[in-house]
């Protein structure tokens, strides 16, 4: 046992927990991210007053544009994202409830790969639970269930390799202990803050954007009809009158091609839009999605300092299928 | 009399030893039906997998599906007279590996020449075909090559046919409705 535990003590420290250091960073810069926050807020008050003066006016007028009120903060978002998602970090438990009961994980039942694999885990580190669906196909993942624990989930493919290739599962499971002893298991993983600032990004976005945005443009539109309608009959009569005075009249426009110049031009405007949001968004994701990658080789790196597991570890990473995620 | 948790064990022995020791509590979730029978079919967590890539598919849930799928074709092999004549084809496309990797029409030789009395043989022949063509268009699913395809249904013919009684109560409890 002490020789196993010697093994990774002795390990060299590898690379730093760039995660931990980059939460610290992102702390420090709250007040410009607040900063930014009130900048969008006033610009919003600005634009509310301008077009309650147009309203005073024509009160059928901008009659939707409240929809695009959360809008203003579209350059906030990523920034509010992580900053929401870091809350995870404060209460793992209740993250480690919610990831148990989306996933139905449960205590091992009395089968013999997973005392094995129990065994295994307290050998290297006792503070590590493991919990089980061997229902679900699937390798396993760590999860915190508190500031300084945290369980492994096991799924049924874990066990299958438990069984098929015993090296290149144990090499899995250290990667995963890897993870739990530098504490990486609070930023990562399912239900980690990551995933939920992506998330939550993409949800406010298309919520509040991209709908407002289609919402209003397709107001404008009809609103936009019955004038250009007027216009054209307006138009029409006033050629006939031309004519029958003996005047030559050009023929009145159609008001289709304007009306598909202006689809065509809030179509664009969405793209651009979108195009803009996904540029920030992920100006703003890169970092920490790298910090993540970070995390990963060094828990790549711990398995690999035993020899024994390096052949393992690099025979599972060749794998086809892989699904390389944060 | 053997269980469907039994009959579970045996064939994940056969086909895909290192399921053996869940076999029991798949095959429990999946005469359970309901949400015990979808979890054995989940999507995996992208988000959890983290460096870790390929995911081993687990065999025995889809073999169970394949055999709920063919279940009255088999049940119609189990129920004749010619058992030891199915078991024989089987045995022998199994040791020769004949069939193997041909697609469907896997005994196609014999039951291709039509003939206005068709013979005994044939209709084994026909009626093994149908088989394998129902419990392949589950075993696909693997992702397995065709020749890996035919093994896995060929040997799980061959554990049915050599217990017919045994095996027809196992279809039986597998595809009752719940």
């Amino acid at each position: 046992m002490n020789m196993v535990l010697n093994d990774f003590r002795q390990a060299p420290a590898g690379i730093p927990p760039w995660m931990w250091y980059w939460s610290i960073m992102f702390t420090l810069n709250l007040p410009a991210l607040f900063g930014a926050l009130y900048t969008s807020y006033e610009v919003l008050n600005a634009y509310i007053s301008s077009t309650e003066r147009i309203r005073s006016i024509d009160p059928q007028a901008e009659r939707l544009s409240f929809l695009q009120y959360p809008g203003f903060f579209t350059e906030n978002l990523p920034g509010i994202a992580l900053f929401l998602g870091l809350f995870t970090i404060l209460f793992p438990r209740l993250r480690a409830i919610y990831i148990e009961r989306r996933n139905n994980l449960m205590p091992s039942p009395p089968i013999k790969p997973l005392a094995e694999i129990e065994e295994f885990v307290r050998l290297h580190t006792p503070g590590l639970e493991v919990k089980v669906n061997l229902k679900r196909p699937g390798r396993i993942w760590v999860y915190p269930n508190g500031y300084r624990r945290a369980t492994v989930a096991v799924f049924s493919g874990f066990v299958m390799l438990w069984k098929s290739d015993r090296e290149a599962a144990e090499a899995v499971l250290l990667h995963e202990i890897a993870h739990y002893r530098r504490g990486d298991a609070l930023f990562m993983g399912p239900g980690s803050f990551l995933e939920n600032a992506v998330k939550l990004t993409l949800l406010f976005y298309v919520l509040f954007v991209a709908l407002p945005f289609i919402l209003i443009a397709i107001d404008q539109k009809i609103q936009f009809i019955e004038p250009l309608k007027k216009m054209n009959a307006m138009n029409r009569e006033i050629s006939e009158i031309g004519k029958s005075v003996g005047l030559e009249t050009q023929p009145a426009p159609s008001y289709i091609p304007q009306l598909v110049v202006s689809i065509f031009i809030s179509i664009w405007g969405l793209l651009t839009t979108t195009a803009a949001f996904l540029v920030k968004t992920t100006a703003s994701f890169v970092l920490p999605v790298a910090c993540m990658w970070a995390a990963e080789l060094n828990a790549d790196y711990f398995v690999t300092n035993q020899p024994r597991y390096k052949a393992a570890l690099l025979r599972e990473l060749s794998k086809k299928n892989g699904k390389i995620t944060w | 009399m053997m269980t469907v948790e039994d009959w579970a064990v045996k064939i994940a022995e056969e086909v895909s030893p290192e399921e053996a020791d869940l076999a029991p509590l798949w095959a429990e979730a999946f005469v359970k039906g309901g949400k015990d029978r979808q979890e054995l079919f989940a999507q995996t967590n992208a988000q959890a997998s983290g460096f870790l890539p390929g995911e081993l598919m687990p065999m025995l849930p889809v073999i169970l599906k394949a055999l709920d799928f063919a279940a009255s074709s088999i049940l119609t092999i189990l129920a004749s007279e010619a058992t030891g004549k199915f078991l024989e084809v089987v045995k022998n496309a199994i040791s020769i590996g004949e069939v193997f990797g041909k697609g469907k029409g896997w005994f196609s030789s014999a039951s291709a020449q039509k003939t206005e009395e068709p013979t005994a043989s044939q209709v084994v022949y026909a009626k093994l075909n149908e088989v394998m063509a129902k419990l392949d268009k589950e075993v696909q699913s693997l992702g397995l090559d065709q020749a890996k395809c035919d093994r896995i249904n060929l040997i799980v013919l061959r554990l049915l046919l050599e217990n017919p009684p045994d095996a027809t109560q196992f279809l039986d409890k597998l595809t009752k409705k719940k």
